[in-house]
């Protein structure tokens, strides 16, 4: 039995539950931290999807029938409690997401949790410009440096389609750079 | 000669390595390589940063939520959340068909949308009109959310019933036999 089986057991497993459920926390806070980050950008969003993230999963871990990997089914689960956030952010603005995510990014300088440098900033308004399956395809390719049949399985998309929006969001990344810079 | 080494030619592509390549790989292997290239040039690090406590208790943190959580549990089906727009669509349809029959009905003559003068029209739509931000004032606390498709788990046989329970689904196969 592997690792993630027997972790998959104990979360299932309501004496074992709570210690296996601080285990996962250890394990995936991290990573599934700065996944949500690069999606809703400030950090006390990021606390608050990420601590919901958690508690989704251990509400619902008996429905995780394991045809994926436990790790792919908790950044989908993810994915989808940052874009439900802001969703909701958008529409309290009265603006479509695209518009409140360039928004977001364009305050970003003055985060004192971002510390980054121009070309990191340009990037990240670039990337404030994709569609949102592009942007989630390239956080997930570029920076987390997750595999495309990884990608695949969180994203429910052929490998095929995802190669295709990573060119196109590189594309348009490097074309925006370029505009900014020269 | 050439007949011979033509022949060899195709006695050598015929030879099989035994080895294979995923489906579609050399479809996209252009746009692939095209992208590792561009991304050269692109920052390798975000920029964002964290406290350097923020990791040291979240474990806590998400336990003590989740055992408060436990005391009180609030369920909301996908199915419930459906169901809890019926009255608020029947309310809005009472309320039209009381102010059709107050404002258009009334009048014992056969009315038409022509006979109302433009003023009644304006008057009517002035009160009566939904704006977008009404209905998502409305929808606020029931808004779907993308988890609540993730997590629900429609049988089978649900989607059977609905599917042929459907007239525009049942056209679609009849087209298909």
């Amino acid at each position: 039995m592997t690792d993630e089986t027997i972790l998959i057991e104990q979360l299932k497993n309501v004496q074992t539950k709570e210690k296996a459920f601080r285990d996962l926390i250890s394990l995936y806070k991290e990573r599934l931290y700065w996944h949500i980050r690069k999606i809703v950008i400030s950090h006390d969003d990021t606390d608050d999807v990420l601590q919901n993230t958690f508690i989704k999963v251990f509400k619902n871990i008996n429905q995780f029938n394991q045809k994926s990997k436990l790790f792919s089914w908790m950044y989908r689960i993810a994915t989808n409690e940052s874009i439900t956030f802001i969703n909701k952010k958008a529409k309290l603005s009265n603006v479509d997401i695209s518009n409140y995510q360039q928004k977001l990014t364009s305050t970003i300088a003055n985060d004192d949790f971002f510390t980054g440098d121009e070309i990191q900033l340009i990037l990240q308004k670039a990337i404030a410009t994709l569609p949102k399956r592009q942007k989630l395809v390239f956080n997930m390719k570029y920076f987390d440096e997750l595999k495309y049949n990884e990608i695949s399985e969180i994203l429910e998309t052929s490998v095929g389609a995802l190669k295709a929006s990573y060119f196109h969001a590189v594309k348009k990344i490097e074309k925006y750079i370029k505009t900014k810079t020269n | 000669m050439g007949k011979e080494i033509k022949n060899s030619i195709e006695d050598i592509s015929k030879k099989k390595t035994g080895f294979s390549i995923p489906p579609n790989y050399l479809h996209n292997l252009e746009d692939t390589i095209a992208a590792k290239l561009l991304e050269e040039n692109f920052p390798t690090e975000t920029g964002f940063e964290v406290s350097d406590t923020y990791f040291n208790n979240l474990e806590e943190i998400i336990l003590a939520k989740v055992s408060s959580d436990k005391n009180e549990i609030k369920v909301i089906s996908f199915k419930v959340k459906v169901l809890k727009m019926i009255p608020i669509i029947a309310a809005a349809s009472i309320i039209l068909f009381i102010g059709l029959n107050s404002f258009v009905f009334k009048t014992t003559e056969a009315i038409t949308i022509d006979s109302l003068s433009d003023d009644d029209l304006a008057i009517w739509l002035d009160y009566n009109t939904f704006t977008t931000n009404d209905i998502a004032l409305v929808l606020e606390d029931d808004i779907l959310e993308e988890n609540d498709f993730y997590f629900s788990t429609i049988k089978d046989i649900t989607i059977e019933d609905y599917i042929n329970n459907s007239s525009y689904y049942i056209d679609l196969l009849n087209e298909i036999d």
